[in-house]
């Protein structure tokens, strides 16, 4: 009886086990590690990337709230940033496309591509768009082959009905996309429109709407292919453009491992060949170890400003004629911001010379640089080791900021006056936004902003929910964005306007917004 | 009848209430009946023989039986093997007593009559069961199996219920499945039909994005009806139809700090399963294995707060309790 009895309860036990093992044993989808959010500003939005569940956040702060929009990208988000002021570009994959997103209204621009493309240049006006593959960059990873070479460029002033053009580049793989200003040669009624494509000791000039696969890419190489000699191609400036000159387009090309500087005129091509442009390339020695170049114009006469990083010179070149004017300094100076600023009644051009890591900066006059040497420069010694200035447009006045080294405080420049007020900081400081007339930076660690007005050079601070990791300015909306240590999307959003006693509103778990409605 | 007869009957008797003796042999400590009150094997066999004739004539012990009475019909069965003059004293009400039972005089035994053998009948059985009673070794009968028996029950058990909802799957540490607790309270007012209400319970817990834990506590009543079936006295079949309440509450801890939010559902549910059941007298327990689905309209956990600071609400979204479940536990009963 008992064994009966047993067997029974077994068997009912049995059943229940077996039935009970009928649920849903499958992987966790809820395993995947969160990230800390990177925030791309436009003019009155911030957009915090997910980047787990490639997602954004869309923030629009007003007076008194802040609206949430998330948008969730059509796929894997590979690179992602904001374009000028109103638009977010992105490239998703597997099936790789390029989308341009409007955060005001979340409306999607798309265009399909053929390559596994994880970069992208999008000119100032907008109007064009160069994909391409990174130099660390490796295609499609389900794929074995793939072409480093391939380049789509989007017009959007195109017919709708256009297709994008993707060709291959002849010469090295492609490193960095820039724009030259639209420019004319023969026609003047025709600009040219022209994306510089910087590859290994070259710079391609590639034509961003014709059609002839002839004028498609101009390839000038810097060194002999036969020396082995490699060059990388840093910065390339452009000169202005007279319509009524058809030979007056020179791109100057400064590269690392070259003590000289490449001046490259576009011309007009000789008809027989059936191009459009013939580029030729000129050496210009400049100083030693060439590291910053800066355009100038001095009464109408364009210049350019080079600075070295091994010697003790500087050099002025004049774009016309490619004469160079070399200024014997007593101390290195390696980096320039340039200005200008109204003198006897005329425009005159200025910069400041500094070498990260000294407190000394000097004010120059650019325009009297070539005749006085270190006459034209005047030293200021500044509170701290600099590490970078830049030129601010305050309210009416005209300021640079200088920040020290490892972030220890800052110095408020009055341009016209050359004084400084140094602004040390007891603690060092973290990631920073100078928005209008006012400096914040957020303090590793602590729940403080500090905050500087560059118009009285006062100073104050501000309690934070938590600390802060990096701040973001959203001046269309006049709002700031400080985002706080946490990987599930943790903000706080301060309106400039009433940041010293207004409220903030804290933005914690942004992530977890419809987490159990999520579909992954 | 001959000893061999009456074993029979006996034996009969005894497959007809399996499972039930298992259970009765150790319900016998519940019986108080001394051990060495056991009456003999020939004993009772003897007066299952006599009983067996002279049931249909007894009218009290039928009428005993009925009640319930097992131990006045017991010393009434035993009262017709004793001399008459004894059984004359012996009144209903009064205890019996085994070893004058066990010990018939020799006079008494040698004058009866053997009665003549019929074959037996359905009251063997409840024959077979008032000796049981008499003897003290089965005080239980196949009668208390009646489902138009009226009983208050208690009972415990769990429930297991499979899920569809992914969001689900970030609060349960095993996924897809919910594992609850049961326990009630239930009328079973006869002819089938019980009513009753049970609280509910539980809790599960999970991490997600590999440094979130979760957890989920529930609890809840409902208020269930069932309509019970008796294909055979100790498989109860039945149906059962219930609605109720749940409170939820969900907490994700982050950074040392918890975000919580609270959600009221209503469930439903319909359920077929099946009990065992092991009735006694005034008293039964059964086995209970039901399956069916149960539903819950969705928790929504909109407004979930941070412990620590003043952000924001969180809306977490809906989570929705529906799918096939399965229960199992116990129940006890006493009747009324």
């Amino acid at each position: 009886m008992h064994r009966t009895l047993l067997h029974r309860l077994a068997g009912v036990a049995a059943l229940g086990l077996l039935l009970g093992a009928c649920g849903d044993d499958g992987g966790n989808d809820w395993d995947t590690s969160l990230e800390q959010p990177t925030v791309i500003e436009t003019n009155g939005h911030f957009a915090l990337v997910n980047g787990a569940w490639d997602e954004l956040e869309l923030l629009t702060p007003s007076s008194d709230s802040v609206a949430i929009a998330p948008f969730e990208a059509p796929g894997e988000i590979v690179t992602i940033r904001g374009v000028g002021d109103e638009r977010i570009a992105l490239i998703t994959r597997p099936d790789t496309a390029f989308h341009l997103v409007d955060p005001a209204t979340g409306n999607t621009e798309t265009w399909p591509l053929d390559n596994p493309y994880d970069a992208f240049a999008v000119s100032d006006d907008g109007r064009f768009v160069v994909l391409y593959t990174s130099p660390s960059g490796s295609g499609d990873p389900d794929s074995i082959l793939f072409n480093p070479n391939a380049v789509t460029v989007i017009d959007r002033d195109a017919p709708a009905d256009a297709e994008p053009r993707t060709f291959s580049l002849t010469g090295p793989r492609p490193q960095t996309v820039t724009f030259a200003p639209a420019f004319t040669l023969l026609d003047p009624d025709a600009p040219k429109h022209m994306a510089v494509i910087t590859g290994q000791s070259a710079v391609s000039f590639v034509d961003l709407t014709t059609d002839e696969d002839i004028d498609r890419q101009r390839l000038v190489r810097l060194t002999d292919p036969s020396t082995g000699r490699q060059l990388t191609p840093r910065s390339v400036v452009f000169s202005s453009d007279d319509p009524g000159d058809p030979n007056d387009v020179t791109a100057f090309v400064l590269a690392s491992g070259s003590a000289e500087l490449f001046a490259i005129d576009l011309l007009p091509a000789d008809p027989a060949t059936g191009r459009e442009i013939q580029p030729a390339i000129n050496q210009i020695t400049t100083v030693t170890s060439p590291n910053e170049l800066h355009r100038f114009v001095i009464d109408g006469r364009e210049k350019l400003l080079v600075t070295g990083s091994g010697g003790l010179d500087i050099a002025v070149v004049d774009v016309r004629t490619n004469a160079v004017s070399r200024v014997q300094l007593d101390r290195p100076l390696t980096s320039a911001e340039l200005f200008e600023e109204e003198a006897d009644g005329a425009i005159r051009p200025r910069a400041i010379l500094y070498r990260p890591g000294d407190a000394l900066v000097y004010f120059a006059e650019l325009d009297a640089i070539e005749r006085q040497g270190m006459g034209a420069l005047r030293a200021r010694t500044l509170g701290g080791a600099v590490n970078a200035v830049e030129i601010l447009e305050t309210g009416g006045s005209r300021k640079a900021l200088a920040r020290y080294t490892n972030n220890t405080g800052l110095s408020v420049i009055n341009i016209d006056t050359r004084t400084e007020v140094p602004i040390p900081a007891r603690v060092q400081l973290g990631d920073f936004v100078i928005a209008g007339d006012l400096f914040f930076a957020v303090v590793p660690g602590t729940s403080k902003l500090g905050v500087v007005d560059l118009l009285t050079e006062s100073v104050g601070e501000l309690d934070l929910p938590a600390a802060g990791v990096s701040v973001h300015a959203a001046l269309g909306a006049n709002a700031l964005l400080v985002v706080h240590d946490s990987d599930y999307g943790h903000v706080s959003v301060l309106s400039l306007a009433t940041f010293t006693d207004g409220p903030h509103t804290e933005l914690r778990g942004l992530f977890f917004d419809d987490l159990f409605d999520r579909e992954f | 009848m001959t000893r061999t007869h009456a074993r029979s009957a006996f034996a009969l008797a005894m497959m007809l209430l399996v499972p039930v003796g298992a259970v009765a042999q150790d319900a016998d400590a519940e019986t108080d009946a001394p051990a060495e009150s056991a009456v003999p094997a020939e004993t009772a066999d003897a007066a299952a023989d006599d009983e067996a004739v002279a049931a249909d004539s007894d009218a009290d012990a039928e009428a005993a039986d009925d009640a319930g009475q097992g131990e006045d019909a017991a010393a009434d069965a035993a009262a017709e093997t004793a001399p008459a003059a004894e059984a004359d004293t012996m009144s209903d009400d009064e205890d019996i007593d085994f070893d004058a039972v066990t010990e018939p005089s020799p006079g008494a035994a040698t004058n009866a009559t053997p009665p003549e053998y019929k074959p037996p009948t359905r009251a063997t059985s409840d024959v077979v069961a008032n000796l049981s009673r008499a003897n003290g070794t089965n005080r239980w009968s196949s009668r208390d199996v009646e489902p138009n028996r009226r009983e208050l029950r208690f009972f415990v058990g769990s429930n297991v219920q499979s899920t569809n909802d992914d969001g689900l799957d970030a609060v349960l540490f095993e996924q897809g499945r919910f594992t609850s607790g049961r326990v009630g309270l239930e009328a079973a007012l006869g002819g089938g039909l019980a009513i009753g209400a049970n609280y509910a319970w539980g809790s599960d817990s999970s991490t997600i994005f590999d440094e979130i834990g979760t957890e989920l506590d529930i609890q809840g009543a409902d208020v269930f009806a069932r309509y019970t079936f008796e294909p055979l006295p100790w498989l109860r079949p039945y149906l059962q139809a219930e609605v109720g309440f749940r409170a939820a509450e969900l907490t994700l801890n982050a950074d040392d700090t918890d975000l919580a939010d609270d959600a009221i559902g209503f469930t439903y549910g319909g359920f077929g399963g099946f009990e065992i059941r092991y009735p006694a007298r005034n008293v039964s327990i059964a086995l209970f294995n039901e399956h069916g689905y149960q539903g819950t309209t969705p928790f929504s956990f909109d407004s979930a707060r941070w412990s620590d600071s003043d952000a924001a609400t969180v809306d977490l979204g809906d989570l929705e309790f529906a799918g096939y479940t399965w229960r199992m536990g116990v129940r006890f009963g006493v009747a009324f």
